[in-house]
């Protein structure tokens, strides 16, 4: 049985159609959500906080009774999974990463191309997971670059997708 | 090598005039942009971004794969981006001729030459280049903005020069692919 997914999204954020959404879902400013990307809010909410990026075939799942929180500027890429706990801001979730159930992200962390996190840990800021063995370091130069390209990437999505996908907007 | 024959359901792909097979069931975004050589094969649930075009006016190709290639159930291919002259931009794509791309493959390459195959689950990187007459092998992740030459199979993560291939090879891709394809037949039903 599903039933229909009870949505919030803000007037300025960008919800394809042709994406599977269950549950209740609340979308900030300035999130897109990419065709085919999945977010399922089978347990509590899923709440997105503004200027996160979905890519397609992402997939972000909340099975816990807590709303799932998701701060401001994340960017889920192609293929990533998140089935963690709560999640800051600036986090990069690379091709094919996997948040594993139970994990708490800070701000400002990288889960690299195919790596994932251990379940119900607890990441600070700044860490970088890497490399064929889920290495770990902390981060220790500035990402205001990448936050402004972060920025003009939210402004060509908004400008693009438009164009060629249909809109959801909240019911 | 003999492949098995393999039957599909007619109502499931739309086979275009130029011998193209796609899925009802794949997901093409921005079709406009996006051209498919001739004989190529997309299968269900297989992505291809034709939308995230670069900006400016005008008609512009996104996406443009050869002939004979076979894109697996779930591959997505979508093209890169980056920002040039402060400018974010998505960047076109190329596949050349006789290339396979494996099962949950992600593709963000800038080229791709002809006689290539890419395994199962691999993961290529933003503005990588792929040579002619490569292999990637399953699983393999090639990092951003890397060249891979050509004759050459890459494997693990990130992807590392493990065997060179013979001169032959172009000739038995060309061969595979074009076997594939015709042993691609809807069943009888």
């Amino acid at each position: 049985m599903m039933s229909r997914p009870n949505l919030k999204i803000s007037p300025r954020a960008l919800v394809c159609q042709d994406n599977e959404l269950r549950g209740e879902i609340y979308v900030g400013a300035g999130t897109v959500l990419h065709p085919q990307c999945k977010v399922w809010a089978t347990g509590g909410a899923i709440i997105f906080g503004s200027g996160n990026i979905v890519e397609e075939n992402a997939v972000i799942i909340n099975r816990g009774p807590e709303a799932l929180i998701i701060g401001d500027n994340n960017v889920f890429e192609v293929g990533s999974v998140m089935e963690g706990m709560k999640m800051g801001n600036r986090n990069t979730l690379e091709v094919k990463s996997h948040v594993k159930v139970g994990t708490w992200l800070g701000d400002e962390c990288v889960i690299g191309t195919v790596c994932s996190t251990n379940e119900n840990e607890i990441l600070p800021d700044r860490t970088v997971i890497y490399g064929s063995k889920n290495d770990r370091r902390i981060f220790s130069g500035n990402r205001t670059n990448q936050l402004s390209v972060h920025q003009r990437h939210l402004d060509y999505l908004m400008q693009i997708l438009p164009k060629f996908n249909h809109a959801r907007s909240s019911n | 090598m003999d492949l098995p024959i393999v039957n599909y359901s007619k109502s499931e792909y739309i086979e275009t005039d130029t011998g193209n097979k796609v899925s009802r069931k794949s997901v093409i975004c921005g079709s406009q942009n996006i051209i498919l050589g001739g004989k190529t094969i997309l299968q269900t649930g297989s992505v291809i971004r034709g939308d995230l075009r670069r900006t400016g006016a005008g008609h512009a190709v996104v996406v443009s794969v050869g002939r004979y290639c076979f894109l697996s159930q779930g591959c997505v291919i979508r093209p890169p981006c980056k920002t040039y002259k402060g400018v974010f931009s998505y960047y076109p794509m190329k596949i050349g001729d006789h290339v396979t791309i494996g099962e949950g493959t992600i593709v963000q390459a800038a080229t791709i030459g002809s006689f290539v195959k890419i395994g199962k689950n691999c993961v290529i990187g933003r503005f990588a280049i792929i040579k002619d007459c490569c292999r990637i092998e399953d699983n393999t992740v090639i990092p951003p903005n890397s060249v891979v030459p050509s004759f050459s199979v890459y494997k693990g993560s990130p992807g590392k020069l493990v065997d060179e291939l013979p001169e032959s090879i172009q000739d038995i891709y060309e061969a595979q692919t074009k076997d594939r394809y015709s042993k691609f037949v809807p069943s009888r039903d």
